[in-house]
């Protein structure tokens, strides 16, 4: 199973959205990052179908979505970003609402719905009315749906938007789960989300991916760039206007530990920290914390 | 792969030394066959799909359809009084229920728009352009079923020739919805609303002229003419919709 993106382009009146993108997704868990107006969503919708590429193309094993038609859609799940829904919608109505436009028949929509219901910890909720739950909540509704047809291909965006820490974790749980044998791509700003699930990452800047590998190979670009330091409290300061901060704390004995991107230590007692992706992230993006390099 | 499907597959690919589209066509069409075949689930049929979208949403378009349908004929009745209606106010009134019953099809389907649904609903197997096509058949059956009531009621308790009144309403009833599923075809979702108003109250205006300096349109005189102009949108109206059934198909069809 593979979806192979082959120079897709997405030109609005004034703005190149997507820029030449190719890409060849295999089965796992994906993890797109980029900043906010990167093209991730753009990108995203392509892939759903429910936009139109400027140019390039979308070939699901060996055959073009296009060409798929139906079909395609048939085994793909979607997340958008902004997740829509009736108001006068039961957690219950909107699954089998949804079942329907999916195509599902009765009897695998009433298995479907019970089953992620339950383990999406949804089944207290299902008679109360979507407008009436927390952020939290409708966003496992969305996921729900998204999963409802039991998707080879599914596509999340910004899919952990809204979720408590307890819920990120027992959704990345699901996720590392369902992803076998799937294809799973999820696109994010925030890099944790992706970092401990994704089997392979890409990562966009201005519509292009610039980056694509196993989080271990992408972070290898950055060793002996990532350091970590205690300094006085003014020193900090002088630091963050200096470098990429990528952590600061205060310590109880009146130090400040940072965490800092840099080509060469800026204190004498810096020394060397193991990169992780939300440093490569930072390294990629220096308008994301605030400050330049 | 079965072993049939794969013959044929090779043989498509040993055919000709050089591949031609026609070549290009039938392997994807085979693809396409061995996909559905083999890989595909039980899906729903559209009868099913449709009959799941009138008990999510027909049937507050009936009840929204019998409010807007009974209003003015209970005021005719109530104020007017039957006996001012002639044969030509009565096509004339019924041809403008027609394009107003029509036009409520604006709300339901900006509703997917409104409440941000179109994005999923776009991205399932039945799509967003199927889903369309189900509330549209779902509005003009309701209309249809109306307008007739009103047809009936008038011609007990007026002079109206029922005939006539029917044929005009189904010439109108034709052109508006033939014009809804071209605009659905070929308008980009988003832009779908404004198209319909513009639309509707294009129809009322020609309409209003009509009755101003063609009164003869209204009366009987030209019924051969419509009866033939209205089943000429019934053609090209099942035409539409089988049109826009199968090319709801297509992955891509919201546009940015």
């Amino acid at each position: 199973m593979e979806l192979r993106i082959e120079h897709i382009t997405k030109e609005y009146k004034d703005k190149l959205a997507v820029d030449d993108v190719s890409l060849t997704i295999t089965p796992g868990v994906w993890g797109l990052l980029g900043a906010n107006g990167a093209g991730k969503t753009t990108l995203m919708k392509m892939i759903a179908g429910i936009m139109t590429p400027t140019s390039g193309k979308i070939i699901y094993d060996g055959i073009s979505i296009g060409a798929l038609k139906g079909s395609y859609r048939d085994i793909f799940g979607y997340l958008p970003q902004e997740f829509g829904f009736y108001p006068e919608f039961t957690v219950k109505d909107y699954l089998e609402y949804v079942a329907v436009l999916k195509g599902l028949t009765k009897s695998d929509t009433k298995r479907k719905i019970a089953e992620l219901l339950e383990r999406l910890s949804l089944g207290d909720v299902r008679k109360k009315r979507i407008v009436k739950l927390s952020g939290g909540m409708k966003r496992r509704v969305g996921i729900a749906q998204a999963l409802l047809n039991d998707p080879e291909i599914l596509v999340l965006d910004e899919p952990t938007s809204g979720l408590d820490p307890g819920e990120r974790i027992r959704f990345r749980n699901l996720l590392s789960e369902f992803a076998h044998d799937r294809i799973v791509v999820i696109s994010t700003h925030i890099v944790s989300d992706v970092e401990y699930i994704a089997n392979q990452n890409a990562i966009m800047k201005n519509g292009k991916i610039i980056q694509t590998g196993t989080t271990e190979s992408l972070v290898k670009n950055i060793i002996g760039k990532v350091w970590r330091c205690h300094v006085s409290d003014r020193e900090a300061g002088r630091l963050e206007r200096e470098v990429q901060v990528v952590n600061l704390k205060n310590e109880p004995d009146g130090t400040t530990a940072l965490r800092y991107l840099a080509d060469e230590k800026k204190t004498k007692d810096s020394s060397l920290a193991e990169p992780r992706l939300e440093d490569l992230y930072l390294w990629l993006f220096p308008q994301e914390s605030g400050v330049g390099r | 792969m079965e072993k049939k499907t794969e013959n044929r597959i090779r043989r498509a690919f040993a055919a000709k030394e050089q591949v031609k589209e026609q070549s290009v066509n039938n392997m994807i069409l085979l693809a396409r066959t061995h996909w559905n075949e083999n890989i595909r689930k039980e899906n729903i049929h559209f009868s099913r799909f449709l009959l799941a979208q009138v008990r999510y949403i027909g049937w507050k378009i009936w009840i929204i359809e019998l409010v807007v349908t009974i209003i003015p004929v209970f005021i005719l009745f109530k104020f007017l009084g039957w006996h001012t209606i002639t044969q030509t106010t009565a096509v004339f009134l019924l041809c403008c229920l027609t394009i107003a019953i029509s036009m409520l099809c604006i709300p339901f389907i900006y509703r997917s728009i409104y409440y941000q649904m179109y994005e999923i609903e776009a991205a399932t197997f039945f799509s967003i352009k199927k889903l369309l096509l189900s509330r549209i058949m779902i509005l003009s059956v309701g209309e249809l079923v109306g307008i007739i009531g009103v047809g009936i009621v008038m011609s007990y308790n007026t002079p109206v020739d029922f005939r006539n009144s029917m044929v005009c309403m189904l010439f109108l009833f034709g052109a508006v919805w033939n014009g809804v599923l071209r605009l659905v075809r070929k308008v980009e979702m988003e832009k779908l609303c404004r198209y319909f108003l513009a639309y509707g109250f294009g129809l009322l205006f020609v309409m209003t002229m009509l009755v101003r300096f063609q009164q003869h349109a209204f009366d009987g005189t030209f019924y051969t003419e419509i009866f033939l102009g209205s089943c000429i949108f019934l053609g090209y109206g099942v035409y539409q919709g089988r049109l826009l059934a199968r090319w709801s198909e297509d992955v891509c069809c919201v546009r940015a």
